[in-house]
């Protein structure tokens, strides 16, 4: 049982990498990639089409990411 | 394994990461096409050459060099003053020979002017969106499966 945790990546929202809620942070810590690009990423998408998507996203991620 | 000792070890693991800041020595407005340049270790004249012929493209430049302004922090190793100009000529003669930084540089230009050619055609850059998209997913499961694998 232990083990099985450890091999576990779970998904969080990050508390030391945070503009917002931690989101993008966590995404980054997730998949080991620097929160900064993550972060340009996510704006990018979100102002090219037409910002609503991005922030509903974003919205949704924070309610349903639990905080590490 | 307790979940301090975890931490730690994430700790660890985080620090390897590449990441991306706002240069503070090799700047013109906000250091961030010389923290693009130092990321990918090339010379920052083209990445500057590329924000400038982005600009041309109903301005994405200019709205990409703010967002990237605002949400990449200042390099926090870095003591703030500018080069001097032979520690940049220094600088230039090392990543000269640098042939996977052309690799980069080149396939960047391309898709710019790709999307030059684009514009002027006509194209409706709406559709551009769905394919990124789908190129990233891609690139995710990609990744994530060649992590698996080690």
């Amino acid at each position: 049982m232990k083990q099985v945790m450890l091999m576990e990546k779970r998904l969080y929202r990050s508390k030391k990498e945070r503009m917002i809620a931690g989101v993008c942070g966590g995404l980054g810590e997730y998949f080991k990639v620097d929160p900064t690009l993550i972060r340009l990423l996510w704006v990018v998408v979100t102002v090219f089409t037409g910002f609503i998507l991005g922030i509903i996203a974003y919205i949704i991620a924070w309610i349903i990411m639990p905080e590490r | 394994m307790d979940y301090h000792a975890r931490e730690v070890i994430f700790m660890a693991k985080n620090s390897e990461i590449k990441r991306l800041y706002r240069s503070r020595k090799d700047k013109i407005i906000a250091g961030v096409c010389g923290g693009i340049a130092e990321y990918f270790n090339i010379d920052p004249v083209w990445t500057r050459l590329i924000a400038v012929l982005l600009c041309f493209i109903n301005g994405i430049g200019i709205i990409l060099y703010i967002i990237a302004w605002i949400l990449m922090p200042e390099n926090p190793k870095q003591k703030p003053g500018k080069m001097t100009t032979a520690e940049k000529a220094a600088k230039r003669a090392v990543k000269k020979n640098d042939m996977n930084s052309m690799v980069i540089i080149g396939i960047v230009i391309a898709v710019v002017g790709i999307l030059l050619l684009l514009k002027n055609l006509g194209f409706e850059f709406s559709l551009l969106w769905p394919f990124l998209l789908i190129a990233l997913g891609i690139f995710i499961i990609v990744r994530q499966k060649n992590e698996k694998r080690k």
